[in-house]
């Protein structure tokens, strides 16, 4: 367990211990940890689909990432808006987007969470408040900005989360949107998951400055770090953004991680070495809660067990809806 | 009583009606507000609703032109407004992989009701980056509907029925033609988008026109009237996508001559197009002259006024290409 790294708008660095209620509250934990076990067990679900042949296209997977998406996710409310990128399964199940209209959406589906005409990349269900799920990189961060600024003129009692990873960060539109979410105080929280590569390029070779608590000072911005591995901090870091964003103060907020899975199907694993990924595997986000909470005599081995098998169930059961649903039709546009 | 109005205040009346007839229409852009638009056509707005509806923004156009679709995803309205529609290529993300494509990638969950107004046109000593027609290029991107009023009585009707549809569109304003006066009606009215207008009726040739070449196009037509006893078909296509190809084929079969003429570079432009579309009908072998097309040369808009107007389709070679369809040169 780490504190929560505080950088306000002027570089004055604070550590911020984790709510010992949220620390305490082992139902949410519980939830945390079946909520990460799904999205991994999508992931792999829709690889293998993905090396059978079922699934045409291109993919994206998130392992590794589970707890920045799940607990930053589960920090929200239903009317809170999310925007998120081509790698965005994991955070679209943790907003409670049905995987039977997902795993239907990559069969193709007339059923399909967009009628088969998005795709692996763009998972968009609005009655969830996943709004887009883009394949630009950077893009989301003025599309973002907007969302929050119809939020503020509709006097809603939600926020904007645009979530990117680090690459996204030397974008254009990135910039430009941290200049105009500060000068018109949007409630938009700039969620950075930091999985140390963009593609194959990793943070050093791409960021003059590495430190990414920094970016933030030039904009009038306030940024929050957090332990993107360990989802208790995850979600802690993500209450204490959504406070400032609803407060109409924009904040960044970078979550460190790794992404244990390829690039994409293109990924050969050229740039990274095996023992680097071993280490992060030995972080393993799901592991690290599951241990704390069998330590903690909140669960057992066949708490485990029936979690599970409750989940490969669950992920056979829309498996097998999606593949008995109909092919996409053409539409009229 | 008839009232006239130039298409500069036809423009910033359409705005201001349906600012009063929805609050969720707003304004955004650099230099809107109390500097009034940089074309004076948002004007006083600011002045009637406030900073909250007519926003400037910062230079950041792909800042606020993402912020605008991202407002519209959500219901709201927005009317952006980018100076010249050169500024496109700093961003064109917002439009081309965003605004086009929500409504299609979310299986119709998502609308983008969002207008983005933009000057084109050069005329006016603006040089390669302040003047270009780049409405072609907006033509081939599926999602977005591109609009291009020539008279003060259109612009305030496709701009009323713009800010009430539900997709993205790309209003095109003739800048060299923002002073130019017509009758317009005091109430709100709307024209449906995809409806060209017979500007002039005629049954000896069919010149198919939109935007800033119009009023040559019409003045062409009287002078072919009088001087030479030719009636012609003026075309004012009025939006480019959706296309009224009924129109278009309609007055061909009965002129059986055609000529398309836009101020943007012919080569691959938007005459082309309309070309192709009907040559791919029989009216073809009915065709009593080939179909001709007129743009402006292959080549950036340069300063010099000499050199600008020389790039520019002309009233005198417009002229003797249509003279030349009759053999009468």
């Amino acid at each position: 367990m780490s504190k929560i790294k505080f950088v306000d708008a002027n570089g004055e660095i604070s550590f911020k211990e984790l709510d010992i209620q949220i620390v305490q509250n082992f139902k949410l934990q519980k939830e945390l940890l079946y909520k990460m076990k799904l999205a991994r067990a999508f992931e792999e679900k829709t690889n293998e689909l993905y090396a059978t042949g079922f699934i045409h296209g291109t993919l994206h997977l998130a392992i590794g990432q589970e707890a920045a998406a799940i607990g930053s996710t589960a920090a929200m409310t239903p009317e809170d808006k999310i925007l998120i990128t081509h790698r965005g399964h994991i955070e679209a199940i943790g907003k409670g987007m049905s995987i039977t209209s997902m795993f239907s959406e990559l069969l193709g589906k007339d059923s399909g969470a967009s009628k088969g005409y998005g795709g692996s990349m763009h998972m968009i269900d609005p009655d969830k408040g996943i709004l887009h799920a883009n394949g630009i990189v950077g893009a989301n961060a003025p599309l973002a900005c907007g969302i929050a600024l119809a939020l503020k003129k509709q006097k809603k009692d939600a926020i904007a989360t645009c979530y990117l990873g680090d690459g996204a960060m030397n974008e254009g539109a990135y910039s430009e949107s941290l200049n105009l979410a500060s000068l018109w105080q949007l409630p938009v929280v700039f969620a950075t998951v930091n999985n140390q590569y963009g593609m194959s390029t990793p943070i050093h070779k791409s960021h003059a400055n590495t430190d990414l608590t920094q970016r933030g000072i030039a904009f009038n911005l306030p940024t929050i770090e957090a332990d993107g591995n360990h989802v208790l901090t995850v979600y802690c870091a993500m209450k204490l953004a959504r406070a400032f964003a609803l407060k109409n103060q924009p904040v960044i907020l970078i979550l460190n991680t790794y992404r244990i899975s390829g690039h994409s199907r293109s990924d050969k694993n050229r740039y990274r070495k095996d023992s680097e990924i071993l280490a992060w595997k030995k972080r393993c986000p799901i592991k690290t809660l599951e241990n704390s909470l069998l330590e903690q005599k909140q669960i057992n081995q066949k708490d485990l067990e029936k979690t599970d098998f409750k989940i490969k169930n669950k992920i056979n059961s829309a498996i097998q809806t999606a593949q008995l649903s109909e092919l996409a039709k053409e539409i009229q546009w | 009583m008839v009232r006239k109005l130039s298409i500069r205040l036809a423009l910033r009346e359409a705005m201001r009606q349906e600012m009063e007839n929805d609050e969720t229409v707003f304004i955004m852009g650099e230099d809107v507000g109390v500097y009034q638009g940089v074309n004076q056509v948002t004007g006083n707005l600011i002045y009637e609703f406030g900073p909250e509806r007519v926003m400037d923004t910062p230079i950041s156009e792909t800042a606020f032109l993402g912020t605008a679709v991202g407002s519209a995803m959500l219901g709201l309205k927005p009317v952006v407004e980018l100076q010249v529609a050169d500024f496109i290529s700093v961003c064109l993300d917002p439009l081309l992989n965003q605004a086009a494509k929500i409504r299609f990638m979310s299986g119709n969950q998502i609308n983008v009701p969002m207008v983005l107004r933009a000057a084109f046109g050069a005329g006016l000593g603006a040089a390669a980056q302040h003047s270009q027609s780049l409405e072609a290029f907006f033509c081939h991107i599926p999602g977005i509907k591109v609009v291009m009023p020539a008279t003060a009585y259109d612009a305030k009707g496709l701009l009323i029925s713009a800010i009430r549809d539900s997709d993205p569109i790309v209003f095109l304003e003739p800048r060299a033609l923002y002073t130019d006066e017509s009758e317009v009606p005091i109430k709100p009215y709307t024209i449906p988008l995809g409806k060209a207008d017979l500007k002039r009726e005629g049954k000896d040739i069919s010149i198919i026109t939109y935007g800033s070449m119009l009023p040559v196009c019409l003045e062409l037509s009287l002078i072919l009237e009088k001087k030479y006893n030719i009636d012609c078909e003026v075309i004012d296509l009025r939006s480019l996508q959706p296309l009224d190809t009924d129109t278009i084929l309609n007055s061909v079969a009965k002129t059986k001559r055609v000529i398309i003429v836009h101020e943007a570079v012919r080569f691959a432009g938007f005459g082309a197009e309309i070309a192709a579309q009907i040559s791919q009908t029989d009216l073809i072998y009915e065709l009593k002259s080939p179909i001709r097309r007129v743009g402006a040369k292959f080549t950036p808009i340069p300063f010099a006024k000499h050199l600008e107007e020389s790039t520019l389709p002309q009233l005198k070679s417009l002229l003797a290409e249509i003279l030349a369809m009759f053999e009468l040169t």
